[in-house]
């Protein structure tokens, strides 16, 4: 009877390796996990990832255009003072007052989750006549306010944003994901940022 | 606030243009502006006038059945999931705004209007333009219809050429009643 049990056991501890391998990018040779602080990002093995002190995270994408990245902000909401309205409102200001990037448009919803609401947008810019779209995944988790940017030329917004979730699923916190894709959205609400 | 003038003259341009060209931008296209304190702004322009009016009883918050994986999952027709706010010279577009205009051009009678209306899930833009005579109770004119929405497979479009008129009656007790007939042909 031990014996039979020892075995489950084995079975049931090979099931749960399994499990986590497969919702992981650490093991995956085609991703490049980067820890920094109690952070930890995975992004695909062809970004090109720049050191850099001005954010937490950076990196270009696998082109040549120098105006797409990668980019992960994080803001201590105490020392900032910043929170999500704030910001939104900032970065809305900021695209509109772009002289040489021309802003085009944008969609701003609000996520509500169960464990917390984050705001997802899709900026729409303009640069040397060719479009470009951003994405972002604005939230707050532990007293810090987190960006999660992407942006890429419109013609391969379909792989980028493929990418983006994927990288946004497999970015941990203390070891621990902050978003998972099985989250469930509860509601949708649309956000006019240009009135906050 | 802007000029109306220019408005309205800049919005009906490109609402014949996107009747040329069936329509092929990707988004919600509205070049009315509407500034965050107005709700309704009216203006002169030549014999006529021009409104500009937004609600505000779009209730913003839709329940979703979905997680944040399919939510994030992109479709190939790169439409956004919700309404697009286009900025148009630094200005932005509300959820709901319907522009509507009447007047003479050159003689004739011109009636217009152009509605978007959106939800979390959905936006769908009507634009109608008429000329023709008006005498009376009785409205008589060719018009132009678009109308697009988004459905599973993208963004549909739908143009309607034909003509329209509608006829007040009025009967006792003050109660009146527009019967209304329309022909036409749909184009898609």
């Amino acid at each position: 009877m031990n014996r039979i049990k020892y075995i489950l056991l084995i079975f049931l501890i090979l099931g749960c390796k399994n499990s986590s391998n497969k919702n992981s990018l650490q093991d995956n040779k085609s991703w490049n996990c980067t820890s920094i602080d109690n952070e930890k990002v995975c992004i695909p093995l062809d970004w090109k990832l720049l050191h850099q002190s001005k954010f937490l995270f950076f990196s270009y994408l696998n082109n040549s255009d120098t105006n797409t990245f990668f980019t992960v902000l994080k803001y201590n909401k105490a020392v900032s003072g910043l929170n999500v309205h704030d910001y939104l409102k900032t970065y809305y200001s900021a695209l509109i007052k772009d002289t040489v990037e021309s802003f085009t448009g944008f969609t701003t919803k609000e996520l509500i989750m169960e464990n917390r609401n984050s705001y997802y947008s899709e900026f729409y810019t303009r640069l040397n006549k060719k479009p470009y779209i951003t994405y972002s995944m604005v939230f707050e988790n532990d007293n810090n306010l987190y960006e999660f940017t992407l942006k890429s030329d419109s013609a391969h917004f379909m792989n980028y944003k493929a990418t983006f979730s994927t990288v946004l699923f497999n970015y941990q916190h203390n070891n621990k994901s902050i978003f998972s894709s099985k989250d469930k959205i509860k509601a949708v609400k649309i956000i006019d940022i240009s009135k906050l | 606030m802007g000029d109306p003038n220019h408005i309205i003259a800049e919005g009906f341009r490109e609402y014949f243009q996107a009747v040329g060209n069936k329509i092929d931008q990707a988004y919600v296209s509205v070049t009315a502006t509407v500034s965050t304190a107005a709700k309704e702004v009216t203006g002169w322009f030549g014999g006529g006038t021009a409104t500009v009016s937004t609600s505000t009883d779009v209730t913003n918050t839709t329940t979703f059945s979905t997680n944040l994986g399919q939510f994030l999952t992109p479709t190939s027709n790169n439409q956004p999931g919700g309404p697009l706010f286009k900025i148009v010279n630094t200005t932005t577009v509300s959820q709901k705004t319907e522009v509507s205009v009447s007047g003479k051009v050159e003689g004739v009678d011109v009636k217009g209007s152009h509605t978007t209306n959106t939800s979390g899930k959905s936006v769908s833009n009507t634009t109608e333009v008429m000329a023709g005579k008006t005498q009376g109770k009785a409205q008589a004119g060719a018009f132009i219809s678009n109308k697009k929405s988004p459905d599973k497979s993208g963004t549909t479009s739908e143009t309607t050429v034909g003509v329209k008129a509608s006829y007040k009656v009025s009967l006792p007790a003050k109660i009146s009643v527009t019967v209304g007939v329309e022909a036409g042909i749909k184009l898609k």
